[in-house]
């Protein structure tokens, strides 16, 4: 009587209405993000096509509206002459710590009324997304914290050059000699010591003297990019086999600690006597503990050794951006001592790559350090830097 | 009045031969692909470039990798063991002994299920330095295991309770009646009994042992995925982390190849609604209090810890100075974070449903490929995958690089096979019996699968979800290469505020916590789930 | 063979015919070490309206035949019609959906996650379109509740599966099975897992509720007592192959072999040998308690020929006199009971048992005499089977 006799469906259903339900969740997901995009656009209100030019996919902002509308009613605020450069939204690559790179992007859009997107990442992680994106990268820009990832893109022919006017207002130590990227701030390498452990002038003279077996589980090290740029300095001064020696000898008498992080934490505890890191982790350190006096640790300042590398964090226009004069505007004003220096002076401390700017966190001043002579651009070929790193054990 | 089990066990004599039947081709195909989707990620090592025999060989000869290997199979088999020795004993401990506070205790225990493996580690980490700054007792591998073990547990214990709370206690009694004492009883009957229960969790956290990086690299312990990882982030050697990653994989293989050999390819057996009666409990007697004293003890590790460390991070930036919480950022991570798990529940969810039925419905090789094809992915470091889907998104996908479904994918990839092993435990239990019944009564089998099948799995597909959701909630290493630029899932935001590496909990606190509580809804449901069965 | 009057008005076929028929039907398993050959030709016939049972022990093939007439498997070789419609057949297989064959399996087997109306109503096509409005809802309501009615449950339209006792639940899988209207209702062992007094009330109101519905029923089981006391016709199955197919008492009285004699009932098995006994109609065999009168079932029958008399507990007695028998052990039943004896003084001669009723039964090393009752001149019918040694 009521017999369902037609029901003749057969499992064949099962695919259309799964890839039914699937591409329901795939249209949830995009239309979550374009419709933050739109609610983006709509906040703006007279920032009208915001998304147009990048597409939709990388224009929205992490908080939908609170923090897109104060921000463009800001650079309404300010009256920037800039006209058509509103318009833009330049994407910014950075490997830097990230509330720097923000800091960086909201004081020029401030300034100039551009609006900058901030991906975080890893210098490396980073760089191999702009590798594998290739010529369709979204990045506009890339900012490194340390020279070898700036420097290996740059060897790629990534980059477009720096304005030399740019280059002009800082540190000559510090830019490469291709003139592609900008240094616009600086790391140096150098020794934490625990003075209840160890005395300052008991601290080895040169990190070469490392490898002595009486260093052995006295020190601690991170291989971190500023190790690699460390050893790829090595190989350039003194060649592969005393470096690899060398490295042996690290592996064998040091503490891998994985991270500078760790590094600096285990001196100052007092785990081992001293460490090879790089000199901002101990302010960062010094300043959330309130100041360089609450600190049990020291920072040691070795000199014209591989131990005091000056390392500078690279800033460059992508070639494939489609927004070069803006992008070459932003280095600019990076390099400009009351523009990005004075927000790297005063937010972190690392060092300000202009010559003219002091930083306000308490650091020995970049002039009296004594960094060994080296062009940043050097770092950029790390094969065999990795081949001896691996083969010592160390990655 | 019988049971409440006693309308679900009529799959008797049918079971062995129905299950003879050639699956339909659609679900084959579907399985398949998804089979193949899984894969993807291994596609790319092998086929990026960069690789060759030559090179794989000479990397399995270098000392180093001999050591990595040796640390990763260490480090994953002493975790696997005391998961399962903590998983299994406190699984006792609640469902078969007289411990006081026993439902508490059942809840308490799973609770480290939603906790990430990298806050737990970070907060002991923190709460080293601030306890015993000179000591180094949790690093190396003896931290490590400690550390991911209290982490990483409940996977075992969860499904091992549920096993426990359905086992018949007529085994163990006639085996008591013949003569064996309480353990050798529990040894010889009940504990191959659990045996799928344990094997099915330990197997899910051996791969994810063998892919953990945040956690081990705070532990200072070095491991294949390690290496890896830091072969990417800081060589800059894909090629040389993608030679790596195939070792990693081959293990991966290995792995599922001998899980599966030793479980039997049998599709999971029934565990049962639970048991009609309890078992009689074992009597602590004098020695209560001190298995108190051992609970307490593991709760203050497992929880007390990251809780403490988060709490006091919490009130340090509600008061002190410092960085104000930036709430709206916080709030946005939140949403962004329940958006994308939610989304990739439901996917991760009806991708896995074509596989866990082939496997539960139609055993054969078919089946057991395509299902073993969706753990791979889990053993392999996010960072591979990300880049994987990078390489591939970029290539054939542009629209989708870098936006929320494409993140969502790979969530999907990755925690897949969390889906498709809740599930096949509520597929077994909706057993074909019930379809044929539908299908005599004039039904169709589309109507029926959605009617019948559906329905009585749905308590496993549902707890299926949640696990996904809560995985995919927690994720970090791939949102850190996936996420849409200026989007931030909780977790990105957390490491964003401890990318300075200061060990002060106070700025990452409010993200930690806040990923705590959402994870903590879908924990709460599926240890709900477990405990009291809704069938 | 039973009043037809009642089904007038339910049954739609005019004239008596075959409901089902299956044909040289075979199925084979693979299996390690070898394939298992589940069925091996069956053939069986079922008229409609009838109520036939497959009677054989377990591994025999009857639940794979049953999966097959339900379309849940695929025979390898031979037929299954449905009255006119071919159901399988080489290469054509009716879907189980579109047979209209309903099953009421073992344990009921109720959907746990839909209630006692909505299992009932599983089959009317809830889920179709047109089954939307008003009037389709409310035919179904009523074909539920008339269900329910109709196997005693009214009031349980509400309840869960697991709030029911196994016997309410068999009704209901029974409810669901008939609800549709199907052609046959087979029916897989549903008995089996009730206590005993509940199992004979409840075949006895399934079997009168078939009756009164007029659906043709085919009952698989293992329980001879369940198929000759249930069925009005027996198919008894035995590797893979149906046996024998007869009505109950003609199983009973003349089974095809030993094998099923001994299946169906107890029995007494004598050596013997033909002769030719003027007082006894032929054949007539001797055994160790005498001549009897026998039906053939092989063997010739020649005189003297060698032969094995088969006799039921129930056909022999103690008495004043016959064949000296020593009392091995005694089973009390209530009713009557049976005592096992062994032929000779010294009981060593081959076994006998005796149905014997009241409650006198002799003690454990009794010496007694058994004799066949009634007048074996009138012709007791005991099948003999030639000894084939």
């Amino acid at each position: 009587m009521i017999r369902s006799d037609r029901s003749s469906h057969r499992y064949s259903l099962l695919l259309p209405v799964l890839a039914c339900l699937l591409l329901l969740v795939a249209t949830a997901c995009g239309s979550s993000t374009s419709s933050t995009a739109t609610s983006d656009a709509s906040g703006a209100g007279t920032a009208d096509t915001t998304s147009s030019a990048t597409g939709s996919e990388g224009t929205p902002a992490a908080s939908p509206s609170s923090d897109a509308t104060p921000s463009v009613l800001t650079s309404g605020d300010t009256a920037t002459p800039s006209t058509a450069a509103s318009d833009v939204t330049l994407t910014l690559y950075s490997g830097q710590h990230e509330d720097l790179a923000k800091a960086l992007a909201e004081a020029f859009e401030k300034a100039t009324g551009i609006k900058i997107e901030v991906r975080a990442g890893s210098d490396a992680d980073l760089a191999n997304q702009i590798i594998e994106e290739g010529d369709r990268s979204k990045a506009d820009l890339f900012m490194s914290e340390e020279p070898g990832q700036a420097a290996a893109l740059d060897a790629k022919g990534l980059f477009s050059p720096v304005d030399p006017s740019t280059l002009a207002l800082t540190d000559s130590r510090l830019n490469p000699k291709s003139g592609n990227w900008l240094a616009y701030a600086a790391r140096s390498r150098v020794i934490f010591y625990n003075p209840n452990l160890i005395a300052e002038g008991d601290l080895p003279q040169s990190i070469m003297d490392l490898t002595d077996p009486k260093w052995k589980g006295k020190f601690a090290y991170a291989p971190s990019g500023a190790f690699v740029s460390t050893v790829t300095y090595l190989i350039n001064t003194i060649g592969e086999e005393k470096t690899l020696d060398w490295l042996k000898g690290i592996k064998a008498n040091g503490e891998n600690l994985q991270k500078n992080g760790a590094v600096r934490d285990a001196v100052e505890a007092g785990q081992i006597p001293f460490g090879l890191s790089n000199h901002y982790y101990w302010y960062i350190l010094a300043e959330s503990k309130g100041g360089p006096d609450k600190m049990t640790s020291k920072v040691h300042f070795m000199s014209n050794d591989a131990g005091s590398l000056l390392l500078a964090s690279g800033a460059a226009v992508l070639k494939s951006s489609k927004h070069q004069a803006e992008a070459q505007q932003f280095l600019a004003w990076l390099a400009q001592p009351d523009g990005g220096q004075k927000v790297i002076a005063t937010t972190t401390p690392q060092y300000p790559a202009s010559p003219d700017v002091k930083s306000t966190m308490g650091l020995k001043p970049l002039s009296d350090l004594q960094p060994p002579d080296v062009d940043q651009g050097t770092f950029g070929d790390v094969s065999k830097a990795k081949e001896l790193i691996t083969e010592a054990g160390i990655i | 009045m019988s049971g409440p089990t006693t309308a679900s066990s009529p799959v008797g004599r049918s079971r062995r031969r129905s299950q003879r039947t050639r699956p339909p081709a659609a679900l084959t195909i579907l399985a398949l692909v998804i089979a193949l989707l899984s894969l993807a990620p291994v596609g790319y090592l092998l086929l990026r470039g960069g690789l060759s025999p030559n090179l794989l060989i000479h990397e399995l000869r270098s000392p180093t990798t001999g050591t990595l290997i040796i640390h990763t199979i260490t480090l994953t088999a002493c975790v696997t063991a005391v998961c399962i020795a903590l998983g299994v004993g406190l699984a006792l401990l609640v469902v078969r002994t007289d411990l006081p506070f026993r439902s508490l205790w059942t809840v308490l225990f799973a609770l480290p299920l939603g906790i990430p493996a990298f806050v737990t580690s970070y907060t002991w980490v923190a709460t080293g330095y601030r306890v015993m700054p000179q000591s180094t007792f949790i690093y190396g591998l003896r931290g490590a295991v400690i550390v991911l073990s209290l982490a990483v547990y409940p996977y075992v214990y969860l499904p091992v309770v549920a096993a426990l709370r359905g086992l018949d206690p007529a085994h163990e009694e006639t085996a008591r009646a013949l003569g064996s004492n309480a353990f050798t009883a529990f040894f010889r009957v009940t504990l191959p009994q659990l045996r799928t229960a344990i094997a099915g969790g330990s197997l899910l956290i051996a791969l994810h042992m063998m892919a953990e990086f945040g956690a081990l690299e705070l532990l200072r312990y070095q491991t294949l995925t390690t290496a890896i990882v830091q072969r990417v982030t800081v060589l800059s050697a894909p090629e040389a982390a993608r030679t790596l990653s195939v070792v990693l994989a081959l293990g991966a293989f290995i792995l599922l190849g001998g899980d599966w050999l030793l479980r039997g390819h049998a599709a999971p057996t029934r565990t049962g609604g639970g048991a009609p009666r309890p078992a009689a409990p074992w009597r602590l007697g004098a020695l209560k209090p001190f298995w108190l004293l051992v609970c307490l003890l593991l709760m203050a590790l497992a929880l007390g810890v990251p809780l403490y460390s988060m709490v006091n991070g919490l009130v340090n930036a509600l008061t002190h100075s410092g960085a104000p919480i930036d709430w709206a950022e916080l709030g946005a991570a939140a949403s962004y974070t329940a958006q994308t798990s939610l989304a990739t529940a439901l996917a991760a969810t009806l991708v896995a449903l074509p596989v866990s039925l082939l496997a539960v419905r139609f055993p054969g090789w078919i089946a057991t490929l395509s299902e073993r094809a969706t753990w791979v992915a889990h053993s392999l470091p996010g960072v591979v995958i990300s880049l994987a889907l990078v390489y591939l998104s970029v290539r054939w996908l542009y629209p989708f690089y870098q936006t929320s479904a494409l993140l969502v994918v790979g969530y999907v990839i990755l925690f897949l096979p969390i889906a498709v092993g809740a599930q096949q435990g509520g597929i077994v239990q909706a057993s074909p019996h019930y379809d044929n019944i539908s299908r005599s009564l004039g039904v169709g089998p589309l109507i029926t699968f959605l009617r019948v099948t559906l329905p009585l799995a749905l308590p496993s597909v549902a707890a299926g979800s949640m696990l996904v959701f809560l995985n995919a909630g927690k994720e970090l290493t791939m949102t850190l290469l996936l996420h849409p630029t200026g989007k931030h899932t909780l977790a990105t935001a957390l490491w964003a505020t401890t990318n300075g590496e200061v060990l002060d909990f106070s700025s990452a606190a409010p993200y930690a916590i806040t990923l705590v509580v959402i994870t903590a809804v879908p924990a709460f449901i599926l240890i709900r789930h477990t405990l009291h069965p809704t069938r | 063979m039973q009043e037809l009057d009642v089904r007038e008005h339910l049954i739609t076929q005019a004239q008596p015919s075959i409901a089902l028929s299956v044909r040289g039907v075979t199925k084979t398993f693979p299996a390690r070490p070898a394939p298992v050959a589940a069925l091996r030709g069956v053939d069986l016939t079922v008229v409609s309206g009838s109520f036939t049972a497959i009677l054989g022990a377990s591994g025999c093939g009857k639940t794979t035949l049953l999966r097959l007439i339900a379309g849940f498997d695929r025979p390898d070789s031979g037929e299954i019609r449905l009255s006119d419609r071919v159901l399988a057949a080489p290469g054509l297989h009716v879907s189980p959906e579109r047979r209209n064959i309903g099953i009421v399996p073992q344990e009921g087997a109720l959907f746990p996650h839909l209630s006692v109306a909505q299992n009932v109503g599983f089959g009317l096509g809830s889920w179709q379109l047109r089954s939307l409005s008003r009037r389709a809802r409310r035919a179904r309501a009523e074909r539920i509740a008339e269900l329910l009615e109709l196997v005693g449950l009214p009031e349980y339209g509400e309840r869960r599966p697991g709030e029911l006792s196994g016997g309410q639940q068999q009704r209901v899988a029974l409810a669901r099975a008939l609800a549709p209207n199907p052609r046959v209702v087979l029916l897989d062992e549903p008995f089996s897992a009730l206590d005993a007094g509940l199992r004979a009330e409840l075949r006895e109101e399934v079997r009168e509720l078939l009756q009164r519905v007029g659906t043709t029923a085919i009952l698989v089981t293992h329980d001879q007592e369940e198929a000759l006391s249930l069925a009005d016709h027996v198919a008894i199955m035995r590797d893979g192959l149906v046996v024998q197919a007869d009505s109950p008492q003609g199983i009973y009285i003349a089974p095809g072999d030993p094998h099923i004699a001994a299946f169906i009932g107890e029995v007494v098995l004598l050596p013997g040998r033909f002769v030719d006994n003027p007082d006894i109609p032929a054949p007539c065999a001797e055994c160790a308690l005498g001549c009897v009168a026998v039906r053939m079932a092989g063997g010739s029958g020649t005189t003297s020929e060698q032969c094995m008399v088969l006799l039921r507990p129930e056909q022999l007695e103690i008495a004043d006199h016959g064949a000296a028998a020593r009392v091995v052990s005694t089973s009390f039943f209530g009713h009557d009971g049976i005592v096992r004896l062994r032929l000779g003084e010294d009981g060593s001669g081959p076994p006998v048992l005796v149905r014997i009723q009241g409650n006198r039964l002799p003690s454990s090393g009794d010496l007694v005499a058994v004799r066949i009752a009634g007048n074996r001149s009138a012709g007791v019918a005991a099948p003999a089977f030639s000894v084939t040694r």
